[in-house]
């Protein structure tokens, strides 16, 4: 008591009885092991995870529990509890069944509870400020015992007195390692290690941005039960898992979800805005994806924004489009997917596509009109120019074959089969360029 | 190569190679060789080269070839890039695709000159170069200034002129140029018979004149006519309230003015005219005709004022008239919107085919949707995730189910089991239709 910075010794000074230092106030009760505990000769009789077991001064006195549960060793008087307690004209009587009737938290062996008749709310006394002469008393709405374990972690670390913080840390630490019901902001392991718990309606948030992660990321679920990934996030000592595969496809179709309705709220005010003129310009071309057979189409929808007059361009993602890519799935498709984001046909003023055939002929059984992709022409008519393309594919081949081993050489080195025909130097510049470039990287 | 010092020129940089699938690839890959001229001379100088290394020096005739390649892919380069920007509207297009088709007839072309040092590497010291030496010939390339010639399209005795290849080249990509945008024979590849193009050129400042003057050049006519038809049938799709159209643009700060009689308003604007005609008993939506009259008429006055305007940034024109055009301001805003180029599903492509990887392609498909959706939106997702609202599994997998809920005819469904026809079986079927068509990607 002498120097209130040293506030374990103060306490040795009182217990004389051999016990460990105590956590550092400042530290908190957040990663605490069992080691640093004062020893507990009654310890073997208790079950700290287990649901069933008594919790609470029920069998024995309040000092004896006190002393052989909690480790509170110094020399106590246990004040009396008041009878009742007033708050705003209401008086709350003191219940001493209270803590019988909800056995399962072990906070309820530390408090006396005050009740009010018709109400769910409880107040309770803490009972460890009591041992300073401190009245304490807290409420906890709907009898949540959140309050109260808050209350024993936040005075451990606040500004009392070394004694009454140190009673109130050992409470704390009773309170972590006998977990049992009740909300949970810990968890204690096997091994005594006390870690942040993660509550379920925590948890989701955590989940959708990992989901979210994944998306931006293209990776795949094996990234989210790598081993690597979990001990990375163990490295943090939060209890989190990455999310199983069904709550990534829930996650993952409550994000979607979200984004549709999103653009079909946008939708709906562009159309209303234009007021019938058609407004809604798409891009779509269909796919095949790599090494799969799956088939999708990609759409993009530009419009004008009439409030500032800016161009906006929204993507649509790419949706399947099985079956035949013939004109006729195209049409039925194209008609079909925009509808999906609440765009009718009626609000499509034009249709951008490449000139393949069976998209212009889709195309040609659209109401809206057609432009050509002007890029893709405009790379249709480089390709022809480099590729000398004028001459007949039987002239080609005369030319090719006239030109020797030589020119038959650099066919394999030049990926555009127009360019290499034409510039033989210059796929061999290309080759001797990427033999180069190896060379230096390696 | 890297251990070669080039003074002036100090960044390493290596050769790049084309790239079927990209754009400009050839163009980029050709540049860039360009540019490494003076590490590859010396490099090609070196004593120790091996046999095989000796076999690849570049002479003095593919540089020659390759610096008028390089001139006649720089326009088309330039041209392509531009369709590319998100923003560039129809008009944008169809007047950078006109100043292509004028540059490829032209007698004579930019060239670069034969390689040699940059006369400024850059962008800094481009600016500065071109502030001092405003007046010479230069060619920006690969991020340098070179020095540059004019140099014939056609071969001429006294005078520079372009290698066989690049004159066979550039006399291609004129007939494909002509045939991909101004073909007389196929309207759906005739720009100036395109009625998205024709509005959105003529709703431009300057456009109605430029339509004039390129159809006569072009040699289709003047499409001026087919522009106003396609412009008014968009607008006759206007259904506008009376009620919307007193609370747009300008017309409500004229209605509301105090102290104006009644016929002063009229007399200022016709749009309060048409206001004025709808009695509070009838159905608040104008008549179709009145909306096409007005529609007439103020195209009519659209075009006399763009016909005296600079051509110019059509959306800065239409933001600065709004309230003297308020029927023509929404067919405006609806033809700009349109799209030139398709540059913007290829990235969705690619974004798919890096999430359908070979190591992943048998994701489910409503995975990829769901998934592609997502990441080409994700700027419209909350910064706080807990706000998303969160589904039942049930909910999620009807909206799974909606999303997914294309189902091929009943024809295509008996055909057989999931064949995906590649495009060119689908050429050989339309052959008619594909006659100097070629799937190219």
């Amino acid at each position: 008591m002498s120097t209130p910075s040293s506030s374990d010794d103060d306490i040795d000074v009182l217990h004389p009885a051999p016990a460990p230092p105590l956590p550092s106030p400042s530290t908190g009760a957040a990663v605490v092991t069992k080691s640093i505990l004062p020893p507990v000769k009654s310890r073997s009789s208790k079950r700290p995870l287990s649901l069933s077991a008594p919790t609470g001064p029920d069998d024995q006195t309040f000092t004896a529990f006190l002393h052989d549960e909690v480790g509170i060793t110094r020399p106590i008087v246990v004040a009396e509890a008041p009878g009742s307690w007033s708050v705003k004209d209401l008086v709350w009587k003191h219940d001493p069944s209270g803590r019988a009737r909800t056995q399962r938290s072990p906070l309820w062996g530390l408090v006396d509870v005050y009740v009010l008749k018709g109400s769910k709310d409880v107040y309770v006394r803490c009972n460890v400020c009591a041992l300073d002469g401190v009245e304490t008393f807290l409420f906890l709405q709907g009898g949540q015992t959140s309050n109260g374990t808050k209350h024993f972690e936040t005075t451990g670390k606040g500004k009392g007195s070394p004694a009454r913080r140190g009673d109130h840390l050992l409470a704390a630490l009773y309170l972590a390692n006998n977990l049992k019901g009740g909300p949970r902001t810990r968890l204690t392991a096997a091994d005594g290690a006390i870690t942040q718990f993660m509550r379920t309606a925590d948890r989701r948030e955590h989940h959708v941005r990992f989901v979210l992660m994944q998306i931006m990321t293209s990776s795949s679920h094996a990234f989210a039960t790598s081993v690597y990934v979990r001990s990375f996030l163990g490295g943090f000592r939060i209890n989190y898992a990455p999310p199983a595969f069904g709550t990534v496809t829930l996650h993952l179709s409550e994000l979607a979800s979200f984004i549709s309705s999103i653009l079909v709220d946008l939708f709906t005010a562009a159309a209303n805005d234009y007021m019938g003129v058609p407004w809604a310009h798409v891009c779509i071309d269909l796919w095949t994806a790599p090494g799969s057979r799956a088939s999708y189409g990609a759409v993009i929808l530009r419009f004008t924004d009439l409030g500032t007059l800016a161009i906006k361009q929204k993507s649509l993602g790419v949706w399947a489009c099985p079956r035949k890519h013939n004109h006729k799935a195209i049409v039925k498709w194209q008609q079909e997917v925009p509808g999906r984001v609440g765009i009718s046909e009626g609000d499509i003023a034009s249709t951008t596509t490449d000139s393949r055939s069976n998209v212009r002929k889709a195309e040609a059984d659209l109401d809206a009109p057609w432009i050509p992709c002007a890029a893709h022409a405009l790379n249709v008519a480089v390709r022809k120019a480099l590729g000398a393309s004028g001459e007949s594919a039987n002239q080609r081949a005369i030319r090719v074959a006239a030109g020797g081993r030589a020119a038959r050489r650099h066919l394999r080195a030049c990926p555009n089969s127009a360019a290499r025909e034409l510039l033989p130097g210059f796929a061999q510049q290309q080759r001797s360029s990427s033999t180069q470039t190896r060379r230096r990287r390696g | 190569m890297s251990a070669i010092i080039v003074s002036g020129d100090p960044a390493i940089r290596g050769l790049v190679s084309e790239v079927a699938t990209r754009w400009g690839s050839t163009y980029l890959s050709l540049a860039r060789l360009y540019s490494m001229w003076p590490r590859l001379s010396i490099f090609f100088r070196s004593t120790t080269l091996t046999a095989d290394q000796r076999k690849r020096l570049v002479i003095h005739r593919d540089w020659d070839k390759m610096r008028h390649l390089i001139a006649i892919l720089t326009p088309v380069f330039e041209v392509t890039k531009e369709c590319q920007r998100t923003s560039a509207t129809l008009a944008d297009i169809f007047s950078i695709v006109v100043a292509l088709r004028k540059t490829l007839l032209l007698d004579t072309i930019a060239a670069p000159k034969f390689p040699e040092h940059p006369l400024a590497v850059g962008s800094d010291s481009i600016e500065s170069f071109l502030q001092e030496n405003p007046d010479d010939d230069v060619i920006e390339l690969d991020n340098r200034l070179y020095p540059s010639e004019a140099v014939y399209m056609e071969t001429r005795d006294g005078y520079e002129s372009l290698c066989e290849e690049a004159a066979v080249a550039v006399r291609i990509m004129r007939d494909a140029i002509d045939r991909l945008f101004f073909n007389p024979k196929d309207n759906a590849k005739n720009w100036l018979r395109n009625p998205s193009v024709l509005s959105a050129v003529l709703l431009s400042p300057g456009g109605g004149r430029m339509l004039r003057e390129v159809g006569d050049w072009v040699g289709i006519g003047d499409p001026t006519a087919e522009a106003e038809t396609a412009v008014l049938e968009t607008a006759a799709k206007l259904q506008p309230t009376a009620e919307a159209f007193g609370g747009c643009g300008s017309a409500g700060p004229v209605r509301s003015t105090a102290g104006i009689s009644e016929l002063r308003v009229t007399a200022r604007s016709s749009l309060v005219l048409w206001q004025a005609d709808v009695s509070p008993q009838r159905e608040l939506t104008l008549e179709p005709r009145r909306v096409d009259r007005a529609a007439r008429e103020e195209l009519s006055r659209f075009r006399r004022l763009s016909d005296s305007a600079m051509a110019g940034d059509a959306m800065e024109f239409w933001r600065a008239h709004r309230a003297q055009f308020p029927a023509l301001f929404d067919v405006a805003g609806s033809v700009f919107g349109a799209v030139g180029s398709s540059a913007s599903y290829e990235r969705e492509f690619s974004i798919a085919g890096r999430l359908v990887a070979g190591d992943r392609s048998s994701l489910a498909t409503a995975s990829v949707e769901m998934h592609s959706l997502a990441s080409s939106n994700a700027d419209l997702l909350p910064f706080v995730t807990a706000f998303v609202p969160s589904l039942s599994h049930a909910e999620a997998a009807t909206f799974r189910e909606t999303m997914n809920g294309y189902v091929p005819s009943t024809d295509e469904a008996e055909a057989g089991s999931y064949d995906v026809h590649t495009d060119e079986e689908e050429s050989k079927e339309d052959e008619q239709l594909a006659v100097g068509w070629e799937p190219y990607d």
